[in-house]
């Protein structure tokens, strides 16, 4: 059955919103409790793990919380949010490599980062436009994130493992400041 | 509808069409005399159901695809397995 839009800007139920926050950044990851949030798309957690295994033996973070989405297409529910942020100082989050769980990557990284929690979003290059349509609906039009080559559910395991090295320093990156008081 | 029209149409929708291949989907349309364009999302043989953005962020992006042209967003039409559908 066709799908008439009364509002072609979709206002009606996803109204852009004000300026999202950004949270602060730590100058380096050393001793950072990093949480993972893993959203079920094939390959998904083999690509995060390896990148959490970097950031623990070359970069002293420690992997407080594992977390897998019980539905990459939709954001996370406030109290799961909440309680990552309690867990974690730091969120790395992926791989979106469809259109609805790129978005959900997005809108959960806004929430995160507006709970005071810095998130690398590793995200396949085919859904730039859809990531960056979700950040600016939900307030955050400069969020920046981490890229990989589309697609990512076909990799073999070894592949996986080059790929998420590739991605590590976008990811630190993104959640650090050198600048930042240490 | 179909994948016809005017060239700087074609070129609006294009970058929607890349980003729907990702997941197994495309786009026709169908152009109005008053310049509003009705959109239908086809699902392919290999289409993840799932996978489908939701209908307002659709919407946002087609009607951003749009703006630089003479052309308004009229409506979406999703395939009807579609999770948002």
């Amino acid at each position: 059955m066709p799908n008439a839009i009364l509002d072609p800007t979709g206002a009606t139920r996803l109204q852009k919103k004000a300026a999202a926050p950004r949270a602060a950044r730590r100058a380096s990851l050393a001793g950072a409790r990093v949480g993972l949030l893993i959203n079920t798309k094939q390959n998904a957690r083999p690509f995060l793990e390896e990148v959490g295994r970097i950031l623990v033996e070359d970069h002293g973070a420690v992997i407080t919380a594992r977390h897998t989405k019980l539905n990459f297409a939709a954001p996370e529910s406030q109290e799961v949010i909440k309680d990552l942020a309690a867990e974690a100082e730091v969120i790395v989050t992926g791989v979106g490599d469809c259109g609805s769980c790129s978005a959900a990557a997005a809108a959960d990284s806004v929430v995160l980062e507006a709970a005071g929690v810095p998130v690398a979003a590793i995200i396949t290059e085919s859904f730039r436009t859809t990531v960056e349509k979700m950040a600016e609906l939900r307030g955050a039009a400069d969020f920046k994130y981490a890229t990989t080559a589309h697609p990512v559910a076909v990799l073999t395991d070894e592949q996986v493992k080059a790929r998420a090295a590739s991605v590590i320093g976008d990811v630190i990156a993104l959640v650090t400041d050198p600048s930042a008081a240490a | 509808m179909s994948q016809d029209g005017p060239q700087d149409l074609k070129d609006a929708l294009q970058p929607l069409r890349d980003v729907l291949t990702g997941d197994g989907y495309d786009l026709d349309w169908a152009l109005s005399p008053a310049n509003t364009v009705a959109v239908k999302v086809i699902a392919g043989p290999d289409a993840c159901a799932d996978c489908l953005v939701p209908q307002p962020l659709m919407a946002a992006i087609l009607s951003d695809s749009l703006s630089a042209t003479p052309y308004e967003l009229e409506s979406i039409e999703l395939p009807a397995d579609s999770q948002h559908a």
